[in-house]
């Protein structure tokens, strides 16, 4: 299928008045305009996130997770929080803060060191960034699942039973299996 | 309407506020007129979005890519919990079935457990009260910042309306009470230690397993 030319939005170069234009069509599930949004902010976003030190293959889930973040926070937009790309930047910001805040507190649960202590968002060295994303990269969708309600939304295990309609025993044997799983990647340990 | 602290404001325009912060300050942007203009207003020095260079171009994710994980992402539930939030809110939270409800009164008044950051131990909660009810008298054992999303709630001599941002101190008690012809859905954020239900409840709660 041809990639719709959004030549238009450009053409004025006035990038936010086209976009405070596609957020109202983009809260009312307009496909279109989103494609255009993201033609817009797709890269500017990209860049944002591989400064921040995101890992390629990281990079393009971050860059997916602000847009289905934009597209869900659509109807919430108003022009008077400011231009589309200062309030689509706050989303990036936040969702890269989040991104790192959990990584910290998996480092943290795997076992591995962290001297110094990183500071509050910040993104670990390269190295551990790389090896951590391939690191999720390799759990099952029930394992990155579990992960994400314990480590992402800061549930107890017996809350994530709960959310997961699973008995307490097995999301603790999933996360089990899963921090395992990580330590062996990240230590360079085999895994069966 | 009362509003958040200028600087809970500042912090999140400039993107350093974590989640459970950033969700209730999200719920009393929809609601309120004054604060997404200071929020513009803090937005407006800063630098915007960085300029992309050919290989982020390169790294783009396809849109069909992103657009399927959009359609991944659609909320799963439709209950009248779920529909009180914000889209951007629930698109933030986990699944809305999983939520765990804690019945508090036998006429319906509940709250269940959105997030918490694990780091702080603070959590965000989702309270409902229905008509001529209260939420039964509680000590807040840490602060509480509050939001109420629909209705309105009364806590002694102040009526708490649609988009009002109210903050409890630590060691505070009171008993919000609903008036006869309107309910109350309100997002809780606590500090840890969070809360303790007064008298009997108090004493029946912490001798049951959570």
């Amino acid at each position: 299928m041809p990639e719709p030319d959004f030549a238009w939005l450009r053409i004025n170069n006035d990038e936010n008045a086209g976009a405070q234009r596609l957020l109202p069509r983009i809260a009312a599930g307009d496909r279109e305009a989103f494609h255009a949004f993201y033609t817009l902010y797709g890269a500017r976003v990209m860049a944002l996130v591989r400064r921040r030190g995101a890992a390629p293959q990281l990079a393009e889930e971050l860059v997916q997770d602000v847009f289905v973040a934009a597209w869900q926070g659509a109807d919430g937009y108003r022009p008077e929080l400011g231009e589309p790309e200062r309030w689509l930047l706050g989303i990036a910001r936040h969702k890269l803060l989040d991104h790192w805040r959990r990584m910290h507190r998996i480092v943290a649960a795997v076992g591995l060191p962290l001297d110094p202590v990183l500071p509050d968002g910040a993104a670990p060295d390269t190295n551990l960034r790389l090896s951590l994303g391939q690191a999720v990269a390799r759990l099952t969708a029930d394992q990155r699942r579990v992960i994400d309600l314990i480590y992402g939304s800061g549930l107890t295990f017996a809350e994530a039973a709960h959310a997961l309609e699973v008995p307490a025993g097995t999301v603790k044997s999933r996360v089990n299996a899963a921090l395992g799983k990580m330590r062996d990647f990240l230590t360079g340990s085999p895994t069966p | 309407m009362t509003h958040p602290p200028r600087e809970r404001l500042r912090a999140y325009a400039a993107g350093e506020v974590e989640l459970t912060k950033r969700l209730l300050v999200e719920a009393h942007l929809q609601l309120c007129a004054e604060c997404p203009r200071r929020v513009a207003e803090y937005r407006e020095g800063a630098p915007g979005l960085p300029a992309a260079t050919v290989s982020d171009e390169t790294r783009l994710p396809s849109f069909d890519r992103v657009w399927a994980a959009v359609e991944q992402a659609v909320p799963r539930d439709a209950s009248p919990a779920a529909a009180v939030l914000p889209p951007s809110l629930l698109g933030a939270l986990p699944d809305p079935a999983g939520w765990r409800w804690t019945v508090v009164r036998s006429d319906g008044v509940r709250f269940a457990l959105l997030v918490r950051d694990a780091e702080t131990a603070s959590a965000l909660y989702v309270c409902y009260i229905p008509p001529r009810s209260r939420f039964p008298r509680h000590r807040h054992l840490g602060l509480e910042e509050n939001v109420v999303l629909a209705g309105s709630y009364q806590s002694g001599d102040v009526r708490v309306e649609a988009g009002d941002w109210v903050i409890g101190a630590p060691d505070t008690e009171h008993t919000p009470t609903t008036r006869p012809d309107q309910d109350c859905w309100c997002l809780s954020r606590l500090e840890a230690p969070g809360m303790r239900l007064s008298g009997w409840r108090g004493w029946l709660w912490h001798l049951l397993p959570h």
